[in-house]
C-alpha cells in the first residue's frame, strides 16, 4: 500500500448524487475524497434523459416526487442558469381507437381529460419557473409541428426543462474540488478497511490508468454507486436491494422536432422525442435489468420498439438518421411486483449498522432533477455524525460558470463570424468561465477553429477541459464537450483530440493510442445497433480514415503491448463488486429518515 | 445529351473506379458517358494505392515492424489470394496476372501525379498524417518520402505552421518515433519539430483543402516556404528531409515546381498521407476526369435512377441533373458506384444495391436483414464483416444472384462496389479498384460492340 490518508467522509461513486453529496460536503468544511471507478457520469447520471423535469409522469401515482422534482429544480435553474435549456412540449391528444358512440362526444371528453391532468401539473410549475399549459387545435398543433400524425384530436403543450447532465455532475465536482474535495476518477475499489469490530474505517484503492494502490481512511463512507450500490455494499458485508432498470436512447444528430413530444410504447409506456443540446433524443425504454452493468448494450430490438411508438405521433422520423444510442441503468428503489415503470424515482438511505457494518451510508434511487435534495439530506446527516453545523449553501451558491454574466457578443467581436457557434456552445457549457478560455486565443488564433465539424467544439475548450476538468482519459473529454457527439461520431475529431492529450497530459504516443483505441471503441458500441442509411456510411469512412489511410490497426496492438507491460491503462474495470446472492441476509438495514429541508428558502 | 441519347458505355459512378473504367472503355473504341454524383470514398483517399501486403495478417502485436516493408507486391498478390478465398484476387484469380498492366494504366493516365512503384517491386513505407507508418505501392510525387529507405543519420523534420489549425508537429514526430522504433533498433531515422511562426496576419486556414488553395498561388507558396527556410537556421539537429500536411496546392506539383520547392527550403520537403477532407483525394479525381475529357470521354455530375429493365438487360436510365430529368439507351452499364460510403449499397431495413437492387452478399450469403451485431465486431478494429460486403460477379464480373447466376446481362461492376474484401482490413484497396475497373472497362467495350458479355469464362482473356 502506497499511499494513506485521512478523510472526514469517502463518497463512492461519481455520478450526479456522489458529485453533489462531495460538493455539499466540501463546502461545509467536511474532508472529503470522491472515489469513481471509471470516470464522472459514466453511470445513469450520463446516459439519461436529461431532463430537469417535474416528473409529470409521477404525477398520477407519485405527488411528492413530482412536488420535489419541481421545487428542486427551481434551484438548479438558480445554481447552473447556463446548463439550463427549454424544452416546450406538445402532448398529442390521439384519436382514441375503441371510441364506439359519438365520436365528438368521445374526443370530447378525451381532450377535457387530458386537460385537467396538466392544470394539476400547473400547480407545481411556478416552482421551477415553468410555464403553465396551453391547449392547441389539431390545426395549430400540425402548424407547429409538421412532421406529427394527422391522427390527433389536438394537443397540449408542456414546459420543462433540459440540462446537459454531463456538465451537472462535472461542475459539482469542480466545485467540490474549488473547496478543499479530492476526487479520485479511474480508481477500482478494491476494498474495504475495517476496524476490529467489524465498522467500516476506509477503503483500498487502485488507479486503474497507473496501477498505482493507496489506503484512504475515514469516519463515514457514503456508497453512491448507483445500480451498482448493492454490489458495493456487499463488498463490506452490507446489504440492500434494487430493481435496476434498463433505458435505452436513440440519439439524432440534429433537430427533427420543433417541440418535445411525448409518445405511448406499445406497453402503454410513456416516452418522449426531444430536442436535446444540438440534437434530438428519442427514449426511452425501462425494462428489469440483471446484466453486466459495466457493459450495457442497446440492441437493435429496442430501437425498433423506439421507433415504433415515435412512428405513431411523428410519422416523419423514418426520414432522419440515426446517429446513436445510449444506454443507462437506473438505480431504482426496490419494491415487490410492480410494473417496471410505476416503481418510484423517490431516494432512500440505509444505515448498514444492524448488519454489522456501521459506517457504510448507502444511497438508493434518486433523480438528476432531485440530486441537490438528496444531497443536502445525506450531508446533513453525516454532518450530524460529525458534530458539522455549517449551512447548506448549495441552492444558492453558483456552480462554476454561473459566477458572472456571459456575453458571448464581446467574447466573439474580433473573431471571424464562423466561430460563433463553437464560442456560443462553450459559452452554454463553460458559462462565464469561457471568456479566461478564449484568452488563449490572442496569441495562437489557431485554437478557435472547431475541432468537429458536427458538435462545434473549439481547440481552445478541449485543451482548457484537458487541463482543468478532471480529466485523465481520452474519454473523458467527450462528456465535458460533447465533442464526437455528433453526426459523424468521433471520425473526424477523435484522432486530433488524442493528440491534444498527448501534449496537454504528457501521455507516451503508445499511451495516446491505446486512448484513441479506446474512445473509438466507445463511440463504435453506441453507433452499432443504428448501423443503417447514412450512419453506416460514415462508420465506413471512419473505418478508411483510421484504418485504411492511418494504419492504425498494427500500433493499436502493438501499444496495447506496450502499454501492458507496465499494467496499466486498463479498459475494463476491475469486477470489484463481490456477487450479490439474492436475499442472503435476512437483517434489513434501518432506513435513515431524513431531517426536513427548510420551506421556501430563498 | 438529346432525349433518350444512345451510348456504348455508361459509366455510374465518377469515382476512380468509374473513371478508370470509362478510360480503358475509350481507349477500346467505345462511346462513353459517365454519370456521377461528386462525392465518395475516392475524395477522401490518403495518396498511397495499396495492392497488397505480405505483412498484412501475419503480424501479431509486438511483432509489428514499422520499416519493414514485406515481399514484392506481386508475391503480396498470390499470398492475398491464399489468404482470402473470397477476395477478388482469388475468385478472379485467372486475371490477376494483369495487375501491374492495370497499374501501368492509371500511372500513364495521370502524368502530373507521377505516380510512382519502387523498382524492386516492394512497397514504399510512407508517413501517415496523425504519425503512423503505412505501407503502399503507389504514391504520387509530392507524397514520396520512403522512410524505410532514408539512412539512420537523416533528421526528418514535421513542418507546423501556424497559419494551419488542427495540425501540430509534436504528436506527429513522436508518433512517428514510436512507430519507426518498433523493431527497427537503430534503422530509424531522428525526427524533429519544425514550428513555422504565422506568414499571414489575418485569418488562419481552416483545413488543409483551404491551406492548399492558398498555396496554389506562386508568390504565396514562396512567402510561406522563406518563413519555413527562415525557421529552419535554427533547428538542431539540422532536418535532412521535411514532411508536412498534404496541402502543396490543389493541382499537383509539376516536377521543377517541386525541385524549386525544395531548392527553396535546401532539402526535400515531400506530405504526409491525408486524412479527409483530402487534397491528394481531389488531384487524382481531377486528374482522372481531365484525362477522361481529354480522350473523348462525356463526363457528368449526375445522378443515375429507375433503371428500365427488359429481359434481363439494361435498356433505359434515367439521369437526374438539378431539376433536369433525361433518359439514356445504353449498350453497357459499368457499375461503379462505390459501397455505403458512395451510395452504391445501402442498408436501412434491408441490404441493397442502390440502383438495380441487386443482392448485397457478405462472406457469400446474403446480407438482407441480417443482425448487425452478427456482421460487427466488439471494438472498433476488430473484424466486421458488414465491411466485406458486396456485390457477387463472375469472371466477366457481370453481377450474381443467391444462386449464382448472373441477373443483368449487360451490366459489368467495377471497383469498390465488388465484395469479398475488407480495403480497411486487408493491405489492398485502390489497387484493387483500379485493376477490377480496367478489366470492367475492356469487357464493357467488347460486350457493347459484340451487343453480349462474354459467357463468364476466364476474364483473363476477355482482359
Ligand atoms: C434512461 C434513463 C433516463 C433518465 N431520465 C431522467 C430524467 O430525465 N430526469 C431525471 O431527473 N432523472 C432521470 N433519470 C434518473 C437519473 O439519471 C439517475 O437516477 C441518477 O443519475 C442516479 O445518479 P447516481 O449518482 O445515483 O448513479 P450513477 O450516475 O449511476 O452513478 C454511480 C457511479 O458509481 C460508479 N461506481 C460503481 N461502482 C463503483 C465502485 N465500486 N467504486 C467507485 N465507483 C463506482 C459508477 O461508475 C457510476 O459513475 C434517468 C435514468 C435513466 C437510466
Ligand atoms: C478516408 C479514406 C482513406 C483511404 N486511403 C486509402 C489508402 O491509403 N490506400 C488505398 O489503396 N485506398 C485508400 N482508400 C480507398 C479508396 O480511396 C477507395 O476504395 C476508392 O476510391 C473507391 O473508389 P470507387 O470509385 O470504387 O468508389 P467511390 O469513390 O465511392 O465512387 C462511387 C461513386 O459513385 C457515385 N454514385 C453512386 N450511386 C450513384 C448513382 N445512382 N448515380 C450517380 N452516381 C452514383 C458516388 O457519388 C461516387 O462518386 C481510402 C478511402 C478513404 C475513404
Amino acid at each position: 500500500m502506497a499511499a494513506s490518508q485521512n478523510y472526514d467522509v469517502i463518497v463512492l461513486g461519481g455520478g450526479v448524487n456522489g458529485a453533489g453529496i462531495a460538493r455539499d460536503c466540501a463546502r461545509r468544511g467536511i474532508r472529503v475524497l470522491l472515489v469513481e471507478k471509471n470516470d464522472l457520469a459514466k453511470g445513469a447520471s450520463g446516459a439519461n434523459t436529461g431532463m430537469i423535469h417535474g416528473g409529470i409522469r409521477y404525477l398520477r401515482y407519485d405527488v411528492h416526487t413530482t412536488k420535489m422534482a419541481c421545487t428542486d429544480s427551481g434551484y438548479i435553474q438558480r445554481i447552473a442558469p447556463h446548463l439550463l435549456f427549454r424544452i416546450p412540449f406538445i402532448v398529442p391528444v390521439m384519436k382514441p381507437k375503441d371510441a364506439h358512440f359519438s365520436a365528438t362526444l368521445a374526443d370530447h371528453l378525451y381532450l377535457e381529460g387530458a386537460e385537467i391532468f396538466f392544470e394539476a401539473y400547473d400547480e407545481y410549475q411556478p416552482l421551477k419557473r415553468g410555464k403553465p399549459h396551453t391547449r392547441l387545435s389539431k390545426a395549430e398543433a400540425l402548424a407547429l409541428e409538421p412532421g406529427l400524425t394527422d391522427d390527433i384530436l389536438g394537443a397540449v403543450t408542456m414546459d420543462e426543462w433540459g440540462i446537459d447532465p454531463f456538465r451537472l455532475v462535472v461542475e459539482n465536482a469542480i466545485d467540490a474540488v474549488e473547496h478543499g474535495a479530492t476526487v479520485l476518477t479511474w480508481h477500482d475499489l478494491v476494498g474495504f478497511q475495517k476496524d476490529n469490530k467489524g465498522a467500516v474505517v476506509g477503503v483500498d484503492v487502485e488507479d486503474r490508468v497507473s496501477g498505482s494502490k493507496a489506503t484512504y481512511t475515514a469516519g463515514v463512507v457514503v456508497n453512491a454507486t448507483g445500480a451498482w450500490g448493492p454490489r458495493t455494499a456487499a463488498l463490506a458485508g452490507g446489504w440492500y436491494q434494487l430493481r435496476p432498470g434498463k433505458g435505452v436512447h436513440i440519439v439524432y444528430s440534429h433537430r427533427i422536432s420543433n417541440f418535445g413530444l411525448v409518445m405511448t410504447g406499445v406497453d402503454g409506456r410513456q416516452m418522449f422525442l426531444m430536442p436535446h443540446e444540438n440534437g434530438s433524443i428519442v427514449g426511452t425504454t425501462d425494462d428489469d435489468y440483471y446484466g453486466d452493468l459495466d457493459n450495457p448494450r442497446a440492441t437493435e430490438d429496442e430501437v425498433k420498439y423506439i421507433l415504433q411508438a415515435a412512428r405513431v405521433v411523428f410519422p416523419a422520423i423514418d426520414k432522419y438518421r440515426m446517429s446513436r444510442t445510449y444506454v443507462g441503468i437506473r438505480p431504482t428503489l426496490w419494491a415487490w411486483a410492480k410494473n417496471e415503470d410505476r416503481l418510484s424515482r423517490e431516494h432512500e438511505f440505509y444505515d448498514h449498522a444492524p448488519q454489522g457494518v456501521p459506517g457504510l451510508i448507502s444511497v438508493a434511487g434518486g433523480k438528476l432533477a432531485s440530486y441537490r435534495q438528496l444531497a443536502e439530506e445525506v450531508t446533513a446527516e453525516i454532518a450530524q455524525r460529525l458534530g458539522n453545523r455549517v449551512a447548506c449553501t448549495t441552492h444558492s451558491a453558483p456552480l462554476p460558470g454561473a459566477e458572472d454574466a456571459i456575453d458571448v457578443d464581446a467574447w466573439t467581436k474580433d473573431l471571424p463570424k464562423r466561430h460563433r457557434l463553437a464560442v456560443s456552445r462553450m459559452a452554454y457549457r463553460h458559462g462565464s468561465r469561457s471568456k479566461k478560455i478564449l484568452a488563449v486565443v490572442d496569441d495562437d488564433p489557431r485554437q478557435v477553429v472547431s475541432t468537429c465539424l458536427c458538435e462545434p467544439v473549439c481547440e481552445a475548450e478541449l485543451r482548457a477541459c484537458i487541463k482543468g476538468e478532471l480529466v485523465r482519459r481520452l474519454v473523458d473529454v467527450r462528456r465535458r464537450t460533447r465533442q464526437s457527439m455528433g453526426a459523424c461520431g468521433g471520425t473526424r475529431c477523435l484522432a486530433r483530440t488524442s493528440q491534444l492529450l498527448l501534449e496537454e497530459a504528457q501521455l507516451t504516443p503508445a499511451e495516446q493510442l491505446v486512448e484513441l483505441q479506446g474512445a473509438m471503441t466507445a463511440r463504435f458500441t453506441g453507433k452499432r445497433p443504428v448501423f443503417e442509411g447514412a450512419n453506416l456510411a460514415t462508420e465506413e469512412l471512419n473505418q478508411a480514415m483510421h484504418f485504411l489511410g492511418a494504419n492504425l490497426q498494427p500500433f493499436f496492438q502493438a501499444a496495447r503491448v506496450a502499454c501492458d507491460d507496465v499494467a496499466h491503462r486498463r479498459a475494463e474495470a476491475a469486477p470489484a463488486d463481490a456477487p450479490v446472492t439474492r436475499l442472503l441476509a435476512l437483517v434489513a438495514p434501518s432506513v435513515i429518515i431524513p431531517a426536513p429541508l427548510p420551506e421556501d428558502r430563498r | 445529351m438529346s432525349a433518350a441519347t444512345e451510348v456504348d458505355v455508361v459509366v455510374v459512378g465518377a469515382g476512380v473506379a468509374g473513371l478508370v473504367a470509362a478510360l480503358r472503355a475509350r481507349a477500346a473504341g467505345a462511346s462513353v458517358l459517365v454519370l456521377g454524383k461528386s462525392s465518395g470514398a475516392s475524395f477522401a483517399w490518403s495518396g498511397s494505392v495499396d495492392v497488397a501486403d505480405s505483412l498484412v495478417g501475419m503480424v501479431p502485436g509486438s511483432a509489428v515492424a514499422g520499416l519493414e516493408r514485406g515481399d514484392a507486391v506481386e508475391d503480396a498478390i498470390v499470398q492475398t489470394a491464399g489468404r482470402l478465398p473470397r477476395h477478388p484476387y482469388a475468385r478472379l484469380g485467372a486475371a490477376r496476372v494483369n495487375v501491374r498492366d492495370a497499374l501501368r494504366f492509371l500511372v500513364d493516365a495521370v502524368p502530373s501525379l507521377a505516380l510512382s512503384l519502387r523498382p524492386d517491386g516492394k512497397n514504399h513505407v510512407l508517413a501517415t498524417a496523425l504519425g503512423t507508418v503505412k505501407r503502399g505501392a503507389l504514391v504520387s510525387r509530392s507524397q514520396l518520402l520512403d522512410l524505410a529507405e532514408l539512412p539512420s543519420s537523416a533528421v526528418v523534420g514535421v513542418v507546423e505552421w501556424r497559419d494551419l489549425a488542427g495540425f501540430n508537429a509534436r504528436p506527429v514526430s513522436e508518433m512517428l518515433r514510436f512507430c519507426c522504433g518498433l523493431g527497427a533498433g537503430h534503422r530509424a531515422p531522428r525526427f524533429v519539430d519544425v514550428v513555422v511562426p504565422r506568414v499571414n496576419g489575418g485569418e488562419v486556414f481552416l483545413d488543409n483543402a483551404i491551406f492548399a488553395a492558398a498555396l496554389d498561388d506562386d508568390a504565396e507558396r514562396l512567402r510561406f516556404l522563406q518563413a519555413l527556410q527562415l525557421r529552419l537556421a535554427a533547428i538542431d539537429p539540422a532536418p535532412t528531409h521535411l514532411l508536412m500536411p498534404a496541402a502543396l496546392g490543389t493541382r499537383p506539383l509539376s516536377k521543377e515546381a517541386l525541385d524549386d520547392v525544395d531548392k527553396k527550403v535546401g532539402r526535400p520537403l515531400r506530405e504526409l498521407l491525408a486524412l479527409p477532407p483530402s487534397v491528394p483525394g481531389r488531384r487524382l479525381i481531377t486528374a482522372l476526369r481531365d484525362a477522361a475529357t481529354a480522350a473523348g470521354v462525356d463526363v457528368r455530375d449526375a445522378s443515375v435512377m429507375a433503371p428500365v429493365i427488359e429481359a434481363g438487360r439494361v435498356v433505359s436510365l434515367e439521369v437526374q441533373r438539378g431539376p433536369e430529368r433525361q433518359q439514356v439507351r445504353p449498350r453497357v452499364v459499368v457499375l461503379a458506384s462505390g459501397r455505403f460510403f458512395g451510395g452504391g449499397l445501402v442498408r436501412d431495413h434491408e441490404a441493397r444495391e442502390s440502383l438495380f437492387g441487386l443482392p448485397v452478399v457478405v462472406d457469400g450469403q446474403p446480407l438482407g436483414d441480417r443482425f448487425i451485431g452478427s456482421l460487427t465486431g466488439d471494438s472498433v478494429d476488430g473484424d466486421h464483416a458488414i465491411f466485406r460486403a458486396g456485390l457477387a460477379v463472375d469472371d466477366a464480373l457481370a453481377p450474381l444472384d443467391h444462386s449464382q447466376r448472373r441477373v443483368l446481362d449487360n451490366v459489368v461492376c467495377a471497383g469498390s462496389v465488388i465484395g469479398g474484401f475488407d480495403p480497411s482490413r486487408d493491405g489492398a484497396a485502390l489497387g484493387v479498384h483500379v485493376w477490377t475497373s480496367w478489366l470492367a472497362g475492356s469487357l464493357a467495350a467488347d460486350a457493347a460492340k459484340f451487343s453480349a458479355l462474354g459467357p463468364g469464362g476466364q476474364a483473363q482473356d476477355l482482359a
